[in-house]
């Protein structure tokens, strides 16, 4: 039986140009996320911060071992670094293809920190904060849209 | 074609590219037609061997799938892609704009982490570039083979990108030359050597090796070769010698040598131990040279604890190395490894295998490594050194 798994990683941003064009971007990437990731079983996350993406994905391990090698080869980010990968009971973005969790300009978290550290607990347990943070910044920028 | 030649399959049934003989023959009519490619690059996967040995067969195979997709979308201007052996691939190309951002999109991209089994992989990559001079008539066939040599020029100096040179070839050519003069030696010295007498060509030289934590030392036996009036140190030697196949012969002869020598030791003299430098250890048979202790030990009255063995290992030796050295171990014969946390012989192997020792070579790699190691494992293994502390 497939498991579920849950990966979480962050990046750093390498598309080029003004704001503007990394908000196209963005757009571009959840906007085939959303429309391919419900078909493979895939649910998660993404964040813009300061210059780094950190995303979360969560499905079925296959699905998400060809998923990330899709996101790898994608140009628009570079120096990937898993901080966490495990199997999970259930998934904390269920109904999302993939939600955004906010596009910042400045860094939210210590992101440098994490790069430069070789402690391979301390970045899993980033990992799972990550997890933590990007649920709340859905459901906040969920609300807010709602209010809307 | 013959009808041999039609039957043979020209294609990796795991990547789906050509394999060496597809290569060939697509490499002889593009030389046939007289079309010169412009690039050849050979790609290697350097811990795949690793990563196999750990991580299992059906990771390995997998990576190599996904490694061979990753090169079809990074050179789509490819004229043929093909995997040669276990961890290696070459690509023809028909055009090259920006050489140096096509190496680095490369690099990038390969050495960028996979993700299989739940597993999150790094590889490093190695890269051989033979570029065509401009009015080059090279034939294809020699072009490819250029980006090999580069690639086997740049693995032994840890060089993730290696361009081509003439003086690659003339290092290439000198290796082969020392091939040939080691099987004639051999060959003229196979009575001695087979005995363990002394001979003209190969000689036992014997240094201090120091305990790291108790301020004592012992001996290193090393093989050394006299070649064309120069001394030929061991760890060319053994280069040379595990790619004629005679790594044995020479391990045979270095046992007999150290158990005759060491009964000739003065009777009031402690004898310290000496350590027999095996190098890293190639595919060998373990049960020849463990008779071969057992027979020699026996025939010299020599005890146990006058012998050590340092060996390396690689992730592809690594299970005949630890049977190695647990029958050396059963014997009272103690064992060393001799290349811990090296490319060839990561950590994580360390603790599989049956050790009295390591071998420490150089301080910043003790420093680094080789304490959390210990610390990790909580090994109380001794580590000898090269030096002595503190020089």
């Amino acid at each position: 039986m497939a498991s579920l798994f849950s990966l979480t990683y962050i990046s750093k941003n390498m598309i080029p140009g003004t704001q503007d064009d990394i908000n196209f971007q963005i757009e571009s990437i959840l906007a085939a996320a959303q429309k391919n990731n419900p078909a493979l079983g895939v649910t998660g996350a993404l964040l813009y911060s300061g210059g780094y993406f950190c995303q979360v994905i969560e499905g079925e391990d296959e699905v998400l071992e060809d998923l990330f090698e899709t996101i790898q080869m994608d140009a628009r980010h570079g120096e990937v670094t898993v901080l966490q990968f495990e199997p999970i009971k259930e998934r904390s973005f269920s109904h999302w293809g993939m939600a955004l969790a906010g596009i910042e300009e400045e860094m939210r978290i210590d992101i440098e920190g994490v790069l430069g550290s070789k402690d391979e607990l301390k970045t899993f347990e980033t990992g799972r904060n990550m997890v933590a943070l990007l649920e709340q910044m859905v459901a906040q920028h969920q609300s807010v849209f709602n209010a809307k | 074609m013959s009808q041999i030649d039609a039957n043979i399959e020209r294609h990796d049934p795991l990547t789906r590219l050509a394999n060496r003989y597809g290569l060939e023959d697509y490499i002889a009519n593009e030389d046939s037609k007289k079309n010169l490619l412009p690039l050849a690059i050979s790609i290697e996967l350097c811990n795949f061997g690793s990563i196999n040995a750990h991580l299992g067969t059906e990771v390995g195979d997998k990576l190599l799938k996904m490694a061979a997709k990753r090169l079809h979308k990074l050179l789509p201007q490819a004229t043929l892609m093909a995997r040669l052996n276990g961890d290696s691939f070459v690509a023809t190309l028909s055009e090259v704009d920006d050489l140096d951002d096509l190496t680095y999109t490369l690099l990038e991209f390969l050495q960028r982490p996979y993700f299989i089994k739940g597993e999150v992989i790094v590889v490093e990559v190695r890269l051989g570039i033979a570029k065509r001079a401009d009015d080059s008539q090279l034939l294809n066939k020699m072009l490819v083979n250029q980006s090999e040599i580069a690639l086997h020029f740049g693995s032994k100096r840890h060089q993730a990108v290696t361009f081509y040179s003439d003086f690659m070839r003339m290092k290439a050519s000198s290796l082969y030359q020392l091939e040939h003069a080691l099987r004639a030696n051999i060959m003229f010295a196979r009575e001695a050597l087979h005995h363990g007498d002394h001979n003209p060509y190969f000689e036992v030289v014997y240094r201090p090796i120091y305990h790291f934590d108790q301020a004592s030392s012992d001996r290193l036996a090393h093989i050394v070769w006299h070649h064309e009036n120069k001394v030929v140190r061991t760890e060319e030697l053994f280069v040379v010698a595990e790619r004629t196949g005679y790594v044995e012969v020479l391990l045979r002869w270095l046992i007999a040598r150290v158990c005759a020598d060491l009964v000739k030791q003065d009777e009031n003299e402690i004898s310290p131990t000496v350590f027999l430098d095996c190098q890293t250890l190639p595919k060998v048979d373990v049960e020849i040279l463990l008779n071969q202790v057992d027979v020699c030990m026996k025939r010299v009255a020599v005890t146990a604890d006058q012998l050590g063995v340092i060996a390396g290992c690689r992730p592809s030796t690594l299970l005949m190395v630890r049977e190695f050295f647990a029958r050396l171990q059963q014997l009272g014969v103690k064992t060393v490894l001799g290349n811990l946390g090296t490319e060839e012989c990561p950590l994580a192997m360390f603790s599989s295998l049956p050790l009295n020792g390591i071998l420490w070579r150089d301080a910043a790699y003790f420093e680094s490594k080789l304490i959390k190691a210990l610390n990790a494992f909580s090994i109380g293994a001794d580590v000898l050194s090269m030096t002595v502390k503190g020089r």
